[in-house]
């Protein structure tokens, strides 16, 4: 992973944004599912209470996380499954071969699971001979383009129908230059069954772990990882160990939440429950029920009292399509598994230098802290990282120079007076070409301010200030005096 | 190499090292939450928003009408039939000893507890379906659910359900099976379902 | 009440106007108000690139100049949140003489302190409303359109009050601009395509002036506008409320700064 190159997000995201027209259909949208989010929710009166909730819930949970954790692994083992843990990805990968070498399989189908992206599971099964196939239509169609999703609910977002028409033409023989959505999900769907229907084992994410009755629950619209999990005779569910919430009532809070949030729906197609192996109606086990629960940085988020509420995510990627960075730079800007808002806020754990253009990848609108389903304080972890990065000497020495100079100017008012008015007479007088040059990353598109005859300042201290004390403290450096109270 | 037990008390280990203090589980009470005047009515609205067809039907005579004026249905080959009183089929789900040979199967008429009124969600009680994958496999789902068994909102779905809920499996479904992964387009019938028929039973005999 | 009014260092040094009309229109409200000279900056572009140390310095200054007042008057939401919401480490040992629970933005202030009915000033022209992100979502100036807590819109009051000004209905009520602060020239080419979309609302609404409570906003979108030689204008809420009439040149055009135009691409 370190071998990749660093490109940082301003880069990436300059060349994006160079195609106006491809980035403004892009954004377009994805403005259109923050829109559909909006109608849904103005249906839902008490909306911010079920936000207020949720945040509750998962607070309370994370606070008292390994002692949920236990009560999980207790009631699912009592339930028959099998359940596993890893401290980080490569345990993960590692478990998931060995139940796949056990059980002798070597055809697997997966559905939508961030962790599995994040432990960079497909390549390491390949690596060990194993096929995968990933079922989620959008995921399946960056699979067989050898690209990375661009957005967590949405993989595929960034392509359009003529791209995916390409692909299926190349893989799945379908018509070349077709590019209707319903002939090629159709193909999709035939394509797909067949590797369902001969796969030896189902990989699937979590979306919310059941502490008191050891069930997992998975929601989807497509149905594939219910046929991922029902009928192959191994099941393997990967989970966050985040994703528990206390007990089954909970989940009536983040039902409502979840879709609403992530398409504008008013629930997904399919919420499956499992509890335990599958069995028939004698109760006789009839496959197997992996469950592995995963660390791989959580809980040192989790340490964090600023970062913790980052593990509240429930992977809704409402803060991708409101972040209007995102939507105008894409996901693979972003250089990380899980890119936007919350990508930016978890990445940098993960690998601070690696990531460091992330939490400045943000114009601090706080739309994502109010759209977040789960109250995560997205925009202010941001600005926090911000600070972290600072401290940790990750902010280019150009940057903590300029602002270690202006400090210093704006300690010595009549030192910033005099600053400005040199700069006002500058801008002025300098020929165009020396202000507007390369360097100038303001003046790439904009000019700049056209610059006034006299500041503010200087007309207080001619009209107003004769006689007051403020004016003989205006001329003090550093600690001047208070003035008189009155 | 550590061992299973390694990795478990390694987790928890450092989980319990650093202690966070939070306020208990908040009760979920809300007097608030949302409800509707006319349960059927919204039901029938979401459950249409969301893609599937919703009928209220009063006999079998009626329900079987509205299916035998489907295509898919009049030429489905495989039928399996959950509720034969009110819709039979031609094939029974139990003569498939595994669950792939029910790639053929065209529809499937399933029972449903109850629906839920703000989503269009059903729940399936899988204790007496034989093969879950079924429900995922058919081409075409119907399901009947009692019309006076619908509840307003999640609040009260997960209430309902309550300890049925530990089952091996069970399943709000609501409308067909749907993507829009190609360019935002909204396409039903993506793995699951084609299409989903709802029946609300209006029948005091319904069960 | 004896007012001291804070003025962003931009303001002060580039467009002045914006602060004669806030001390107008509080003046003209009848309200004593002072300007500190001594004042620089509330520390938020160091605080927001998380040069800690730095931003700590200046807000514990800014609350030295300004604790002989009863209330802060800043026309600027972003600067007003700054010292609202994210100075608290920097006072945990030290006294902010009550700075942080005193200070309002210039629309809070008119309508919630001031309560002001009347302005006494008309604006027959149609108004873009920008929605500046920190005096929407920070200060809660009015409802974001991502939450479902009912919220005045202050900006929006007060504008209603002007004689003859039509607002405009955009297409995305309350998205970013692009300024951010140092975003604007750290992700430059994000920051002007944002500028630009937002341009395109507010032209397609009809607007002939774009309005705002915070100038950095319109000073990044006035420099697109003037780049791309467009007739839509930018004009703080201040200068509106204070009967500025549109097309209010914030510095008298001398030779000078028509030679820089004559310039221009």
């Amino acid at each position: 992973m370190s071998a990749l190159p660093i490109i940082e997000h301003p880069r990436a995201a300059a060349e994006f944004v160079a195609n106006r027209e491809r980035t403004r259909w892009h954004d377009k949208a994805l403005w259109f599912v923050r829109e559909k989010r909006d109608r849904m929710v103005r249906t839902i009166p008490e909306w911010e209470w079920l936000r207020e909730m949720a945040s509750q819930i998962k607070t309370h949970t994370i606070a008292n996380l390994a002692e949920y954790l236990e009560q999980f692994e207790r009631s699912a083992t009592a339930a028959g499954a099998h359940v596993h843990w890893a401290r980080d990805a490569e345990e993960h990968n590692t478990i998931v071969l060995r139940i796949l070498r056990e059980n002798r399989a070597q055809r697997i189908v997966k559905s939508k699971s961030m962790l599995t992206e994040e432990c960079h599971l497909n390549p390491f099964l390949e690596r060990h001979g194993i096929e995968v196939i990933d079922s989620d239509l959008g995921e399946r169609i960056v699979q067989l383009r050898e690209e990375t999703p661009s957005h967590i609910v949405l993989p595929a977002i960034h392509i359009k129908k003529e791209e995916v028409g390409d692909t299926f033409h190349q893989h799945l023989g379908t018509a070349a230059g077709a590019s209707d959505p319903k002939y090629l999900t159709e193909a999709a769907r035939d394509h797909l069954r067949d590797k369902f229907l001969r796969a030896d084992a189902g990989l699937t994410g979590v979306n919310f772990a059941i502490a008191e009755t050891g069930g997992i629950v998975i929601c989807t619209n497509e149905g594939n990882a219910d046929l991922g999990a029902s009928l192959p005779p191994v099941h393997i569910a990967s989970m966050g160990i985040e994703k528990l919430i206390p007990r089954a009532i909970d989940l009536a809070v983040f039902t409502r939440l979840l879709a609403r949030s992530a398409t504008g729906q008013p629930i997904t197609t399919y919420t499956s429950h499992f509890h335990g192996p599958r069995r028939d109606l004698s109760g006789q086990q009839t496959g197997q029920l992996h469950l592995i629960l995963v660390d791989n940085g959580r809980a040192q988020i989790r340490d964090s009292p600023e970062f913790r509420e980052a593990l509240h995510c429930i992977r809704c990627g409402a803060c991708m399509n409101t972040c209007p960075v995102y939507r105008r730079s894409g996901g693979h800007s972003y250089g990380a598994v899980v890119p936007g808002p919350i990508g930016s806020v978890l990445s940098p754990t993960i690998d601070a230098k690696r990531h460091k253009s992330l939490p400045h990848a943000c114009s601090l609108c706080g739309s994502c802290t109010d759209v977040c389903p789960v109250r995560i304080p997205l925009h202010h972890q941001l600005l926090a990282w911000r600070k972290e990065l600072a401290a940790r000497r990750l902010l280019p020495w150009s940057k903590r120079l300029a602002m270690k100079g202006v400090t210093f100017v704006f300690q010595h008012p009549a030192l910033m007076n005099w600053m400005g008015k040199m700069s006002r007479m500058a801008l002025r007088w300098t020929p165009r070409p020396l202000i507007y040059h390369r360097w100038n990353d303001w003046g790439k598109g904009r000019e700049l301010p056209i610059p006034p005859q006299q500041s503010f300042r200087e007309w207080w201290v001619k009209n107003r200030g004769a006689g007051s004390a403020e004016v003989q403290s205006a001329h003090e450096t550093d600690r001047h005096r208070r003035p008189k109270e009155e | 190499m550590s061992s299973a037990a390694d990795a478990k008390q390694i987790i928890l280990d450092r989980l319990r090292s650093q202690v966070v203090t939070a306020p208990p589980l908040p009760s979920l009470q809300n007097e608030d939450v949302i409800t509707f005047a006319d349960l059927q009515g919204q039901f029938c609205e979401t459950s249409r928003s969301v893609g599937a067809a919703c009928h209220v039907v009063h006999s079998p005579a009626e329900l079987t009408t509205i299916l035998n004026d489907l295509e898919p249905f009049r030429r489905a080959r495989r039928i399996v039939s959950l509720l034969p009183q009110w819709v039979p089929g031609n094939t029974d789900l139990q003569n498939f000893d595994e669950p792939h040979s029910l790639r053929s199967l065209d529809w499937m008429i399933a029972p449903g507890l109850f629906g839920v009124a703000e989503n269009g969600a059903i729940w399936i009680d899988f204790s007496s379906i034989s093969h879950r994958a079924s429900l995922f496999l058919t081409q075409y789902l119907a399901i009947l659910v009692p019309a006076k068994n619908l509840v307003p909102h999640m609040h009260a779905a997960y209430e309902r359900v309550g300890r049925a809920i530990t089952q091996p499996f069970g399943l709000f479904v609501s409308g067909p099976s749907k993507t829009a992964d190609i360019e935002q387009s909204l396409v039903l019938g993506a793995h699951g379902c084609r299409t989903l028929n709802v029946f609300l039973l209006a029948n005091p005999e319904a069960e | 009440m004896r007012v001291g009014l804070f003025v962003p260092c931009y303001i002060d040094q580039f467009y002045p106007d914006v602060a004669h009309s806030t001390l107008e229109v509080l003046e003209r409200c009848g309200v004593e108000v002072d300007f500190p000279v001594a004042q620089t900056c509330c520390g938020q572009p160091m605080a927001n690139t998380g040069c800690t140390d730095q931003a700590a310095r200046l807000a514990q200054r800014a609350a030295e100049i300004f604790a002989p007042y009863t209330h802060v008057v800043c026309p600027s939401g972003s600067c007003t949140s700054m010292i609202r919401h994210h100075c608290d480490e920097y006072f945990e040992t030290s006294d902010d003489f009550g700075l942080r629970g005193k200070v309002f933005e210039l629309c809070e202030f008119l309508h919630d302190v001031l309560c002001v009915e009347e302005f006494g000033v008309h604006f027959p022209h149609r108004v873009g409303l920008h929605q500046s992100c920190h005096g929407l979502r920070e200060l809660r100036l009015g409802w974001s359109s991502e939450t479902m807590t009912h919220r005045d819109d202050k900006v929006r009051r007060l504008l209603q009050r002007v004689e003859g000004l039509q607002l405009v209905t955009l297409r995305r009520a309350d998205e970013c601009c692009g300024f951010g602060g140092t975003f604007a020239v750290n992700e430059a080419d994000v920051s002007v395509a944002m500028g630009l979309d937002r341009i395109d609302d507010h032209a397609q609404a009809g607007a002939e002036v774009i309005v705002a409570g915070d100038m950095s906003c319109l000073m990044h979108l006035e420099g697109l506008l003037r780049r791309n030689k467009q007739r839509l204008e930018v004009m703080h809420v201040a200068q509106v409320l204070a009967g500025r009439p549109r097309a209010h040149e914030v510095v008298s055009r001398d030779a000078n700064a028509k030679r820089l135009e004559r310039g221009s691409p």
